[in-house]
């Protein structure tokens, strides 16, 4: 058994899955602050948009990506003026497939925990000389941090579980996209059902003590939050 | 520095026209039955919401001119305010609570031993008790050097004791202070107490006559701003209103 | 792992394809980049007065991987010799025979494509084909085959960057006539469909021929009409079909 095939794609998929949750959780945190707190054109649309992907069979939104960040694609051309290489098949082209795919996991927890906070608090610091920036970073994200735990745990899980979108815009390149699940798929087809046990048991277990770890982590938050 | 307020707004259930003026080291009370229109003035003074006509200045500076389409946003605005049922700050403790706009940590420290909390400073405002919680309110206003100070209705959620002890340390601190402080209030007594000027509101109007009817009612009469022993008398006031009207 | 695909692979390895072959019908497994010859040659098999043949499409390896966990397939038409070979050693089918020779091509989806290079060799070289899509080596015969051709050019090592590599020979095809490749080794009767005539090809000389085997499943309830039908693979009718779309 060569390590390098199973470990690479562990280190893949872990990458992934942090990449993702950084980014996810600053536009997240901004989209889920507009929703909640500013008056947003046509909210239903832009709502229905956010969650779509929790539908959409993750096939059909890896098609429409890999039309969207191929060369004729609106989002390809513009990077690829940008920086001068194809967004497809790389890894920041991952990234950017899963910051879609994963966008509600990021959104939702954050737009119901700031809806919990108390609009009083908020006017408070407003009246207190703080400008909605600063009120933000002030009062908003101390007030929020079970919200920002649960869309980093749901976001991270989500990630390293990913696979039809990965499938679709990836393109398995080993030590740059291949990540765990799509090795797993790989290894069962071509016969090497060792592989496939050995990376998802790892798998399993890494988001088992994942899970763990921020349950654990969690419970002490809300204990310390509690009146 | 005076503060000078013309608002009209269109509520649910009536217009909003009130003009008020309020002097550096002085009290106005706003005094009025609930539903009102009085908590909408604070906040309109405040920025929290926005007046459909209006001027609002504070000396030299214009906040609000809905003629010339001025308006300056809540945090350019200087002032401080103390919330109905408190709005303070749960991930911090007392004392980060009250430096949370403060100037300087000194003056922070000071007001909370003056208003008897600094025991409580590492404590977070939802183990304290109402009282407390008010002081720190108090304090947290009164350290961010605010050039208006605002309080809706700071002390009806207290006890009785409590709320005497507060009045006499809001009293103390307004020569000190010489900005203007406009205080809302549902208590006549408390109003009566604190005011250097009153102006009654009901249904969104300046309603002079309804105070002085009230003043004459036996009950109103008896109502001396050093015997606050009594509960709550706002079912009095909503009384002796209808009876003016019939 | 996602739940749903977990769910999704356990039930198709498990319990494969629902409808179970019955009376007068049989369920053949045929490796899909033999799509389209096959769709002609079940038509001419029934009009012949032969049974009602349905076909299930994938990558020889998921059939494979099926057919070991017991689906209820009557034919198997793979894309290589290993697979059903493999099967015939474990006592799971009748003895295999070759039923078509496939040939691998560099196919893209910009039409003059071939017009700028000599060959493919200088293709896939040029600085213009920055992404070239290939098969998975390992569950794909015609991926496998492509890899073979880049060795015997010897450029497979020094093009390494430029490799993406689809699940299987379909998506191949699809990355290059989307463009999100410049161009990928596809099975030239991919190239010769419809879609494919929008784009061109280089042959790949280096590449050997896929050579594609087919059985008949032991484990059959129709075996007359399953052998019927893997006869009908090697007449003249099927042979005309097949050589239609660029197998041999």
């Amino acid at each position: 058994m060569d390590t390098g095939s199973i470990l690479d794609p562990l280190w893949i998929s872990f990458k992934l899955a942090a990449a993702t949750t950084v980014v996810l959780l600053a536009a997240g945190a901004f989209l889920a602050y507009l929703l909640v707190y500013r008056k947003v054109p046509a909210r239903p649309v832009v709502e229905s948009l956010i969650s779509l992907p929790i539908v959409l069979p993750p096939t059909v939104l890896g098609f429409y990506l890999l039309i969207l960040m191929g060369p004729k694609g609106a989002l390809g051309r513009s990077w690829e003026g940008l920086f001068g290489s194809s967004l497809l098949f790389t890894f920041t082209g991952i990234v950017i497939a899963s910051v879609f795919h994963s966008l509600p996991f990021a959104v939702q927890p954050l737009k119901a925990s700031f809806a919990r906070i108390d609009r009083r608090i908020l006017e408070n610091a407003h009246v207190l000389g703080l400008s909605p920036f600063k009120a933000f970073f002030r009062v908003v994200v101390p007030n929020s941090v079970a919200g920002f735990a649960a869309a980093a745990i749901l976001v991270f899980l989500h990630t390293m579980g990913e696979f039809g979108v990965i499938l679709m815009v990836g393109g398995s390149v080993p030590g740059k996209t291949k990540v765990a699940s799509i090795a797993i798929f790989e290894a069962v087809e071509s016969l090497r059902y060792r592989d496939a046990w050995v990376l998802s048991l790892v798998l399993a277990l890494a988001s088992f003590s994942f899970l763990l770890v921020v349950n654990a982590l969690n419970k002490g938050e809300y204990d310390g939050l509690k009146g | 520095m005076a503060l000078r307020a013309e608002i009209r707004k269109k509520l649910n259930h009536f217009t909003l026209d009130v003009s008020l003026a309020c002097a550096g080291g002085k009290i106005l009370s706003v005094v009025g039955p609930s539903g009102s229109g009085k908590t909408t003035i604070l906040r309109i003074i405040a920025g929290l919401d926005a007046p459909d006509e209006g001027i609002i200045t504070c000396g030299e500076r214009v906040w609000v001119n809905s003629r010339a389409g001025t308006f300056l946003p809540t945090q350019k605005r200087r002032l401080a305010m103390v919330f109905q049922d408190f709005a303070l700050f749960p991930h911090l403790s007392v004392f980060k609570n009250v430096c949370f706009a403060a100037r300087d940590r000194s003056l922070a420290e000071e007001l909370m031993k003056r208003f008897g909390i600094w025991h409580l400073k590492d404590t977070r405002p939802q183990s304290i008790s109402g009282g407390e919680r008010q002081r720190t309110a108090i304090c947290q206003a009164l350290a961010s050097g605010p050039e208006v100070l605002l309080m809706d209705e700071p002390f009806s959620a207290l006890d009785p004791i409590t709320r005497r002890k507060l009045r006499m340390a809001v009293a103390e601190m307004k020569g000190e202070l010489d900005i203007p402080i406009i205080h809302v209030t549902h208590d006549i007594r408390e109003a009566l107490f604190l005011g250097d000027e009153i102006v009654p509101v009901v249904s969104g109007k300046v309603f002079h006559k309804w105070l002085l009817q009230f003043m004459l009612t036996t009950r109103g009469a008896g109502m001396c701003p050093d015997r606050e022993d009594q509960g709550d008398v706002e079912l009095e006031i909503y009384d002796t209103r209808k009876e003016w009207k019939r | 792992m996602r739940i749903k695909s977990l769910v999704f692979i356990a039930l198709v390895l498990f319990w494969g394809i629902p409808a179970a072959a019955s009376e007068g019908k049989i369920l053949v497994a045929v490796a899909a980049n033999y799509m389209m010859p096959f769709a002609e040659i079940a038509a001419a098999f029934e009009k012949e007065g032969g049974c009602r043949v349905e076909p299930v499409f994938s990558s020889t390896g998921k059939l494979y991987a099926q057919i070991i966990n017991h689906a209820p397939y009557d034919v198997f038409l793979a894309a290589d010799e290993r697979r059903p070979a493999l099967l015939f050693q474990e006592g799971l089918c009748e003895e295999p025979f070759v039923y078509a020779r496939g040939e691998i091509v560099l196919f893209s989806g910009q039409s003059d494509f071939c017009s700028r290079f000599a060959d493919w060799m200088e293709a896939v070289q040029s600085d213009a084909v920055r992404k070239i899509a290939i098969a998975n080596p390992e569950t794909a015969p015609y991926g496998a085959a492509a890899v073979a051709g880049l060795r015997e050019a010897g450029l497979y090592d020094t093009l390494y960057d430029k490799y993406v590599f689809p699940q299987d020979i379909g998506q191949a095809f699809q990355y290059a006539t989307t463009g999100s490749v410049q161009a990928g080794f596809c099975a030239l009767s991919s190239a010769m469909t419809d879609e494919g005539k929008k784009g061109c090809y280089f042959s790949v000389k280096q590449a050997p021929r896929i050579t594609q085997a087919a059985c008949v499943l032991k484990r059959t309830q129709n075996r007359e009409a399953a052998q019927k039908f893997a006869a009908f693979l090697l007449a003249q009718d099927s042979i005309r079909i097949k050589e239609k779309y660029g197998y041999r």
